[in-house]
């Protein structure tokens, strides 16, 4: 994976630079706008990662100026401007995901392979089978090693998107943007409540818990065997 | 060998203050163009008086002179050449009129004339002409059909001395208006322009570090009444904001240390804790990751509060939103959390679409759900209404806890303020708080109420487009 960071702090390029080299990618750093936005132009990318306050142009403007020229690789916005108004106006110039620094490495891990999912356009698998587990999407019925497990729509959207992510770590925060479109963090971790609620009816009379809870901040959805 | 020229010392900004050349200063610009239209005013009365004199009397000179000469025909039907000239002599000298008769051939027959003014018309022709003397005259003909042609003039001194009189007459008047004009604007100038430099001279205090100062006069019911007033009420408010925000860093600060500190605490315990069993440090680092998570969140919603306050008032940005579907978005987000805790919501609404940014209004209604379930006892009730009266909608959200203690209700809303009742409940105190700043950003008035038991929060708004739907 080909991935340009056009970062100007050289300590978090180093950092982003490190977290997606574990991900088999090939980084090339630059610190300035202009040049980003030149070597995005020049040659194809499978993902770029871009602050926004650049020495020679703003983030978003490479964006939007890509997007111009027809450059529609993936571009994953990382600023310290993380305000929901911020966020909405990196989404609607051009980028396809914005992470507000600073941020959880495993929040940027996951949001990048959700990103280049997107970007391989596989189409949605009317039938996902994790495990033993078995979601059909279009008749929104779950079952586990054969039996039918009751769920909730928002439970059912909880497992979907956990299942999209199988095997890797889905922070909070991408759960509550995708289930209920919501971009801030409740005080509450009511998504743990919602979570626990739908790791027991999965659990229910399983041995192996189906849902962990990664490090605190998400969950990770794990293929047991059938 | 040359020395350049060294570089002329910076000339001092001119002082901001009163005294200016006067051509420059507004004072003497309103003097001078009052001046200015007050003369060309009496300059166009004046005009006015003297074509309208001097047309009148012009006038009379030529109809005097028509009559005259009519007489003259007459005379000489009757009585011919002869009878003309007898008449001509006989009038008396001096009258200030004097005549020509000429024959057909251009010889003179009789009159006070040597000869036929050059330039002269024979008929109905008038000229003003100036004789030897240098006297001047207005003059009149007519030729008589199959006689001679007459010639009448008179003596123009009597209309000019007239005029003469009448400009020396208006002159003086004209000047004395004009000098009173120009002292009248000079004094409303250094009337209108010492209130407006009282405010000038508070702003220049200001500049200086005064915050303090304040316009003298703002009591006064007038134009500059309301300038002292404005200026000070936007002074106040500034004053206001400085004390604010420096409150704010206080607190900032203040707040910060802490878990600062125990940040600190977490990466010594876990350099103390790997240096004796390295197994021990993925669990030290997440307790040293989760302390900064709890730190950002805090820095997060001190941002959010800081940028809704910012906002407010700003119609940018605001859509339809309909607080029913806000409110069900916050309830299915909250109602498993209820349920685990044996807390039951009552929630009543009806469509009420209004003004507002989506994401912080379900934050605000978040918050205040968030802070009822909080504080309601296992086994509880939150109550959620939304109602519509009129124009009016108004979201109350109640819970049946310990309520408010005595006092809370001034500092409930102010950034960090928590219940000492409160210190065993999760929380940095940011979450009102951010309530009160969306709120404010929205115009929306938050009121909190004693329910007894528990706390009723209540957010007023209005319909948007003023129709309910």
């Amino acid at each position: 994976m080909q991935v340009l960071i056009i970062e100007d702090d050289a300590v978090m390029a180093a950092h982003v630079a490190d977290l997606l080299a574990g991900r088999d990618a090939v980084c090339e750093v630059v610190g300035d706008g202009r040049e980003g936005l030149a070597r995005a132009a020049a040659r194809p990318f499978d993902l770029i990662v871009t602050d926004r306050m650049l020495p020679g142009l703003e983030g978003l403007d490479v964006v939007e100026r890509l997007r111009a020229l027809e450059v529609e690789t993936p571009v994953l916005v990382l600023s310290a401007l993380g305000l929901p108004r911020d966020k909405v106006e990196g989404l609607t110039r051009g980028a396809d995901d914005y992470l507000a620094k600073p941020f959880a490495d495993d929040e940027l891990i996951a949001r990048v392979a959700a990103l280049m999912r997107r970007a391989r356009k596989e189409p949605h698998p009317e039938v996902m089978v994790i495990g033993s587990i078995e979601i059909r999407i279009k008749a929104r019925t779950v079952h586990r090693a054969g039996r039918h497990i009751a769920l909730s729509p928002k439970e059912f959207e909880l497992l979907r998107c956990l299942a999209e992510h199988a095997g890797r770590f889905v922070p909070r925060s991408l759960l509550l943007e995708r289930v209920w479109n919501l971009r801030f963090d409740p005080q509450t971790n009511v998504v743990d409540v919602h979570v626990s609620r739908l790791r027991g009816k999965l659990d229910e009379g399983f041995a192996e818990p189906a849902i962990v809870t990664a490090r605190g901040e998400g969950y990770r959805l794990v293929a047991d065997p059938r | 060998m040359s020395v350049p020229p060294a570089p002329a010392p910076l000339a001092p900004p001119p002082p901001a203050g009163s005294r200016r050349p006067l051509r420059r200063s507004a004072l003497g610009r309103y003097a001078g163009l009052i001046a200015a239209i007050f003369l060309a005013g009496f300059l166009a009365v004046f005009a006015l008086v003297l074509t309208t004199v001097s047309t009148y009397t012009e006038r009379r000179i030529v109809e005097g002179l028509a009559a005259d000469l009519a007489g003259l025909e007459e005379v000489w039907r009757a009585g011919g050449t002869a009878a003309l000239t007898a008449t001509l002599v006989g009038r008396p000298a001096g009258s200030g009129r004097i005549h020509l008769v000429i024959g057909a051939d251009g010889e003179r027959l009789a009159g006070d004339f040597a000869a036929w003014p050059n330039d002269l018309g024979t008929s109905g022709d008038t000229l003003a002409f100036t004789d030897a003397l240098g006297r001047s005259w207005s003059g009149l003909t007519r030729a008589v059909a199959g006689g001679p042609t007459l010639l009448a003039a008179h003596d123009r001194s009597e209309h000019e001395a007239l005029m003469r009189g009448l400009v020396g007459d208006l002159a003086l008047p004209i000047v004395v208006a004009l000098v009173a004009a120009l002292a009248a604007g000079v004094a409303v100038g250094r009337w209108l322009l010492g209130r407006v430099e009282r405010v000038n001279r508070t702003a220049r205090a200001v500049e200086a570090g005064d915050l303090s100062a304040r316009v003298a006069g703002a009591e006064a019911d007038d134009e500059f009444g309301a300038l002292a007033a404005n200026f000070n009420a936007a002074l106040d408010r500034i004053a206001a904001l400085m004390a604010g925000v420096h409150r704010l860093s206080e607190q900032i600060a203040h707040e910060t240390r802490t878990p600062l500190a125990r940040l600190r605490a977490r990466l010594e315990r876990a350099r103390r804790d790997c240096a004796v069993d390295p197994a021990a440090a993925p669990a030290a680092f997440d307790a040293a990751i989760a302390e900064s998570a709890e730190l950002i969140a805090v820095f997060s919603a001190l941002l959010d509060i800081a940028r809704a306050e910012a906002s407010a008032g700003d119609a940018r940005g605001l859509a339809p939103v309909d607080l029913a579907e806000v409110v069900a978005t916050v309830v299915d987000l909250y109602e498993a959390v209820a349920e685990d805790r044996g807390i039951n919501f009552a929630v009543t609404t009806r469509p009420a679409v209004v003004l507002g940014e989506a994401m912080l209004l379900t934050r605000l209604v978040a918050n205040l759900v968030d802070n009822a379930l909080k504080f309601s006892p296992e086994g509880g009730r939150v109550e959620i209404d939304l109602a519509v009266a009129g124009e009016t909608v108004r979201l109350c959200v109640r819970d049946h806890g310990p309520g408010m203690p005595e006092g809370f209700e001034a500092i409930a809303f102010e950034r960090f303020a928590r219940a000492s009742e409160a210190a065993g409940t999760p929380g940095h105190g940011l979450g009102l708080g951010l309530v009160r700043a969306v709120a404010l950003r929205h115009g929306m008035p938050l009121a909190l109420e004693r329910a007894e038991p528990g706390l009723r929060v209540a957010l007023t708004a209005r319909l948007a487009g003023g129709t309910s739907v």
